[in-house]
This record gives structure tokens, C-alpha cells and sequence, in this order.
């Protein structure tokens, strides 16, 4: 996912005031941008790393990136999501790096469905508990099913938090992986059908007849 | 009594393959025919399908419940260490 080429922001922009005290170097423009975008590009990080130190030099080469490319940035889009896009990549050269230097992943096979010769479930499926479909109150569950998420292999995980958390569009997410948009698709299926299996157990009504 | 000349339903395996793209509304009508025939019958292809749009729904309001505590809060060692880093590549 790249960057915008062209240079100029609409002098009608919301953004265009700053920016030009970003290029003009003002010291107290940086600390506003930082203060003011710092937050959301960091949450951005924690959703797609792992640990609190990774996300944070994520978003700090995020911004070093962001000052490097203010030129580039062109105003047809708002200045945060700008920020995000190079947040996101910031992110996943992170992510790389890493996959680099880390062992075998789990696969992903084992948690998918599993189904009979004639290609039936192996195991029926339950209805889930509706109090626990509805919205996500409780921490114990929000740490539960990112806990769950964070179970996923790698590859998969990222195509999760890009699609359904971060909303890339399916075309954004495979230019910013370097995959086909088949591929993406594909990937974000098993994703979605892992993530269902590894929350089944918890959400699942036990006493479900059908 | 079953009729021999009767179509075939498609199986779960067939019906959870593509079940992104009869979420996503991509499916023809004759698939979505052949779809909707099979869920007809299969009250455990309903539950999954069910469950995984669940899945989407508490997957993205787990992590999206993030954004709230964190957004607007940057630790100070962090702003500390982004304007040293500008500052000395400048």
C-alpha cells in the first residue's frame, strides 16, 4: 500500500493549516501532530502487534516515515488516514521482520471444520448463546476473544485484523501483503472459520437441540 | 419415499466454502438457489453460518473496544523518543 504521489493539499483542507507548518519544520507542529494522531496510530499498532513495545516502534516509525513523506502527502485524503495507511505499513514491515526470524507456525487445518466423506459436519454445529453475540461488554470476554484472535497463525491473523478490524477494503489488503485478491479472500475465510472454531467451545448454548 | 431423478443438495463442505461469498452476496441466483435449498434442510450449516457472522461481529468489537482507552493517550516516553529521533535525523 503506497502513499499518495502528488504534493499540494487543497488550501480548503482541514489539514492544509498544519501542513504547512509541518514543512516549514515548526517544532511545535510535529508535537501537535504527534499529540493529536499519536493515540489512534498506537491503537492501530496494539491491534495488529503483539506486544506494547512493538506497537510503540511501529508508531514511531510510522511518524519518522510520515516527516520523511510530508511532501507526498497530497490532501485527497484527511491527514489521519494518511497516517493510518502508513501506520498499517509501519505495522506489517514489523510483522516480517519478525516472521523472518521466528519458527514454524501452527496451521491453520486444524482449526477449520472438519467433515465426512459425503461431506457433511463431522460435528453438528451448535447455536451460540445470544447474550454473548450482541455486543461485547465484559472484559473477561474481550480478553478471551483477543486472546483467541492472537492464536491465529500469523498470516491469517493479519488478513483478519486488515478486513474486519482495520477495514481495508479486500483490493487495499492484498496491495498491501502482496497477494491477489483471491488470495486475500481466501485467507480471510479460513480466518473468520479459525476464529469461529476457537470461540465455539466458549459461546456455544450446550443445551442446543439442533 | 425419495425420488432418484431428484437434484442432489449440495453438501456442508460445498455450502461452507463458499460461504464468504453468500455473505457477501456474490453467489448467482442459481447458487443462491442451491444455497438456500441446503440451509433449507441443514439446521447445522444455519448455526454455522450464524456463528460465523457472530465471529466477525464480537471479533471486531473486541479489538475495536481498544480504541477507546487508547486513542488520545500517548505515553510520554513515546513523544519523547519520536521527536528524538526526528530531531536527530533532521
Amino acid at each position: 500500500m503506497s502513499a499518495p504521489e502528488t504534493s499540494e493539499p487543497s488550501a480548503d483542507s482541514p489539514d492544509a493549516g498544519l501542513i504547512a507548518r509541518l514543512r516549514a519544520g515548526e517544532d511545535a507542529a510535529f508535537d501537535e501532530l504527534v499529540a493529536a494522531a499519536g493515540g489512534r496510530m498506537l491503537a492501530v499498532a496494539r491491534r495488529m502487534l503483539r506486544t506494547e513495545e512493538d506497537a510503540q516502534d511501529a508508531v514511531q516509525e510510522a511518524f519518522l516515515s510520515a516527516f520523511k513523506s510530508l511532501d507526498k502527502f497530497d490532501g485527497r485524503s484527511q491527514l489521519t488516514t494518511w497516517l493510518h495507511r502508513i501506520t498499517v505499513n509501519a505495522c506489517l514491515m514489523k510483522l516480517r521482520s519478525q516472521r523472518r526470524r521466528g519458527g514454524p507456525e501452527r496451521q491453520i487445518d486444524e482449526f477449520l471444520p472438519e467433515f465426512l466423506e459425503d461431506g457433511h459436519q463431522r460435528t453438528s454445529s451448535k447455536p451460540w448463546k445470544p447474550t454473548q453475540t450482541g455486543g461485547i461488554e465484559q472484559q473477561e470476554t474481550r480478553d478471551l476473544v483477543r486472546a483467541k484472535i492472537d492464536e491465529l497463525p500469523e498470516q491469517y491473523r493479519v488478513v483478519l485484523v486488515l478486513r474486519d478490524i482495520e477495514e481495508l477494503s479486500t483490493e487495499q489488503t492484498a496491495e498491501a501483503l502482496d497477494m491477489t485478491v483471491n488470495a486475500v479472500k481466501t485467507r480471510l475465510h479460513r480466518a473468520r472459520q479459525a476464529l469461529r472454531g476457537l470461540l465455539d467451545p466458549h459461546f456455544r448454548a450446550e443445551d442446543a437441540l439442533s | 419415499m425419495i425420488n432418484p431423478h431428484s437434484k442432489p443438495y449440495m453438501t456442508c463442505h460445498e455450502v461452507l466454502d463458499f460461504l464468504m461469498s453468500y455473505i457477501d452476496g456474490e453467489l448467482t441466483p442459481a447458487q443462491l438457489g442451491e444455497f438456500d435449498r441446503h440451509l433449507g434442510v441443514c439446521p447445522s450449516c444455519v448455526n454455522y453460518i450464524d456463528s460465523y457472522k457472530a465471529t466477525i461481529r464480537i471479533g471486531k468489537s473486541a479489538l475495536a473496544n481498544t480504541d477507546d482507552s487508547a486513542a488520545g493517550s500517548v505515553p510520554r516516553e513515546l513523544i519523547k523518543a519520536i521527536r528524538a529521533a526526528r530531531l536527530k535525523g533532521s
